[in-house]
């Protein structure tokens, strides 16, 4: 589904991603951990070209994402991305937020955009906030929400970028909820994250960076069990201890 | 995703096309033979001054159209300072100048004269009570004059190497732009004496025969002539045949009578409050000049302000094209100069050199319009730019990882969000822009302040009119004030908690 072969990204002098190689797989949960400024967010914003990459080739479905005459909005309608800070449209209620872009860009007629909207917030629990603007929900409501816009986009697969790093505590849980139970329908998922629970249970691979390459890679039995690489234990040592 | 990018340049390009444009029409057209195009300055009663329908009249007015109808050619009076009548003569945008002009050798250098057509004593205007202190010019020395600005009473009154009369350097010359203002100014004893010609003068103290009383000042006698453009000898010999017939046939002397010596001018009684709120206001028409300047006034708003806000808002796309890209581009470089020198320079400038220079002296309402459109703008466009840079970048970054192109995003996603941080700084500008529109007497246009002006000049009377202008200004921006906050009380609408 999605090849990334020697990926690179640099800001001016400052080398983020080095090499970076991978393949994810049709229906895969790959959970991507690391240190923070390893370039988790990066190598996942480099996958959907929301930062252009300075080398290197990404291929989505088939087709090379790098190619100038690759129309990257095509590709974006079909690759959705979740993001930290929800990015809501503040304007918008939540059902307008939802109907937006299938509708502006003519995927859906408004009727089918508004039932397959409520047909999803009834699946996330959120079907009375419908008419509610963003402001007059809460951190875990609005990433339900977002997860639910961009699936309204009916993606090949969904790119999250730490979905629960901006949330209470204890509305974590009900967005790692929503995010389960589209593994467990096959959605093809990238997730940087630091809920080693969530990778340790749904994730089919887990990819450890650091200093902008992919240091270690394997199930989460391998990674969280028996890591290889000093800098992984490291790490997961920190993380427990947290 | 260069689709859109494209389409805002392509609309940027025609926008500057159109208002390009609007400049080159003006340049001069061919001139009809049939009219002449004549300035004066409607300041100077009785030779020139603005009748109760709003238009300038007088004795030269008289006399100029006289000699068109027996010359076969018509006459089109165009207002403005008199500072001006000379340079307009210049640069072609007037034909001839009638305004009781003073020949001198100085003019001379610039423009043509005709005969004389009068001939004038300057005479000095002091309060009664001075009347024994101050009995000729050199009694002057020392004083505070009030003067017309550029006459001839500004070269007697002025010390300098060639006044032999005032020659005390603290002698205080203040000038004005109109009579009328120099004398309101010696009635509240501003001034010790206003120096101004004969007619006027007369005309002045007749119309305040309780407090003022003048003399003549014998060592000036001058003559007034019309002026033309210099070499334009054919227009010179119409006007002096012209001037030969109606001389001939007994209509100068009528006009004279009927302009000149018959100063019937109303009782100086004292009235009321209420009676003389009736006599500035309903008597003399003021109301209805002052509704007229209303309408010029809302209408230049108006029209600037649509003006101001189109072209801003494109100014501040171009500007945006730097944040995008994360370096400067050529739009942005375009829109920044714009800003740079719009911002740094008065708007008054900016009124005088688009209706001198870019519209020679032509459509002063589309001159004033298109000079606050442009300078708004630049305001604007920094309000807008303010208000877009405001919105989160993650609107930004949600709308394109959905699909939508930059153009996309930028008018379902951020322009909405945007235009809520906009509309109060938008407001603001628009407020003050109504208020900047007060200076568009200087091109001769009658809106409400200069209407307010009128209504002193015709009534000597400062007060009234001055303090109704003012609140009908401050009326008009109350009205704004809460349109506005009708309109962000809508937008705000997503902010409920």
């Amino acid at each position: 589904m999605i090849i990334v072969k020697d990926l690179k990204k640099s800001f001016g002098d400052l080398q983020v991603l080095k090499k970076i190689d991978c393949h994810i797989e049709k229906g895969e949960c790959v959970v991507v951990i690391g240190p923070s400024g390893s370039g988790k967010s990066t190598f996942l914003r480099c996958l959907n070209r929301l930062e252009d990459p300075t080398g290197g080739e990404i291929v989505f479905d088939g087709k090379n994402i790098m190619e100038k005459s690759c129309d990257i909005n095509k590709v974006r309608q079909k690759l959705s991305m979740v993001f930290q800070h929800f990015n809501l449209f503040n304007h918008l209620t939540v059902l307008d937020n939802l109907m937006l872009a299938p509708v502006k860009q003519k995927l859906m007629s408004e009727a089918d955009a508004k039932n397959k909207a409520m047909d999803l917030l009834e699946r996330v629990g959120l079907a009375e906030k419908a008419d509610n603007y963003p402001a007059q929900l809460s951190g875990g409501q609005k990433q339900r929400v977002a997860i639910v816009r961009s699936l309204m986009m009916e993606p090949k697969a969904i790119l999250f970028d730490e979905p629960t790093s901006a949330l209470d505590p204890e509305m974590v849980g009900e967005v790692l909820e929503v995010m389960k139970a589209l593994a467990r329908d096959g959605m093809t998922m990238v997730v940087v994250t630091h809920e080693m629970g969530f990778a340790r249970e749904v994730a089919d691979r887990v990819i450890f960076m650091s200093d902008g390459y992919i240091t270690e890679e394997g199930t989460p039995e391998q990674i969280f069990e028996h890591p290889q690489q000093e800098r992984t234990q490291a790490f997961l040592s920190a993380v427990s201890q947290a | 995703m260069k689709k859109g990018t494209r389409r805002v340049l392509a609309m940027c390009l025609a926008c500057l096309l159109v208002i390009g444009g609007m400049f080159f029409p003006v340049a001069k057209t061919a001139q009809a033979v049939d009219v002449v195009n004549v300035g004066t300055n409607a300041e100077f009663p009785p030779f020139e001054y603005i009748n109760d329908d709003g238009e300038p009249d007088g004795f030269d007015m008289a006399i100029i159209k006289a000699i068109g109808e027996v010359e076969g050619f018509d006459v089109k009076i165009t207002n403005m300072e008199f500072k001006s009548l000379v340079a307009s003569l210049a640069t072609g945008s007037l034909d001839a100048v009638i305004a009781g002009m003073t020949v001198t050798d100085e003019r001379k250098q610039s423009v043509d004269f005709s005969d004389s057509y009068y001939t004038a004593v300057q005479c000095i205007v002091i309060r009664k009570e001075d009347a024994d202190e101050i009995t000729c010019l050199a009694d002057l020395n020392g004083k505070k004059i009030a003067v017309q600005e550029g006459t001839t009473g500004d070269i007697l009154c002025t010390p300098g190497e060639d006044n032999d009369v005032i020659t005390d350097e603290n002698t205080t010359v203040q000038r004005f732009k109109k009579g009328t203002d120099a004398i309101v100014t010696l009635n509240n004893g501003g001034v010790d004496a206003v120096v101004i010609d004969q007619n006027p003068a007369e005309n002045f103290v007749a119309n305040n025969a309780d407090t003022l009383t003048l003399m003549e000042d014998d060592t000036s006698t001058e003559e007034y002539a019309i002026a033309v453009q210099k070499g334009n000898t054919e227009l010179l010999e119409k006007i002096n045949e012209g001037l030969a017939k109606i001389k001939e046939d007994g209509t100068f002397d009528k006009l004279v009578e009927e302009y000149i010596n018959d100063n019937a001018t109303e009782e100086t009684t004292e009235k009321g409050f209420f009676a003389n709120l009736k006599y500035v206001f309903v008597d003399t028409n003021g109301y209805q000049l002052m509704l007229k300047g209303l309408g010029v006034t809302i209408g230049i708003s108006v029209c600037a302000g649509i003006l101001g806000v189109i072209l801003g808002f494109i100014l501040a796309l171009m500007k945006l094209t730097e944040t995008r890209k994360k370096r400067k581009t050529v739009l942005s470089r375009i829109a920044g100069i714009y800003i740079d020198i719009i911002r740094g320079t008065p708007s008054m400038v900016q009124l005088l050199i688009m209706f001198m220079v870019i519209f020679r002296s032509r459509y002063a309402v589309l001159a004033a319009i298109l000079s606050f459109g442009i300078n708004s703008a630049a305001y604007v466009a920094e309000n807008i730019r303010a208000g877009i840079l405001a919105v989160d970048v993650g609107q930004m970054e949600g709308g394109r990882s959905l699909g939508f192109t930059y153009g996309e995003t930028m008018r379902y996603i951020i322009m909405p969000q945007a235009i809520k941080n906009v509309i109060p700084a938008l407001g603001n500008e628009m407020i003050t822009l109504v208020k900047e529109t007060s200076i568009v007497g200087y091109v001769a246009i009658v809106d409400l302040t200069k209407a307010g002006d009128f209504i002193v000049s015709r009534t000597y009377q400062a007060f009234l009119p001055l303090i109704a202008v003012a609140i009908v200004y401050y009326i008009l921006i109350k009205i704004m004030t809460w349109a506005l906050a009708v309109i962000e009380r809508r937008l705000r609408q997503s902010d409920n908690r």
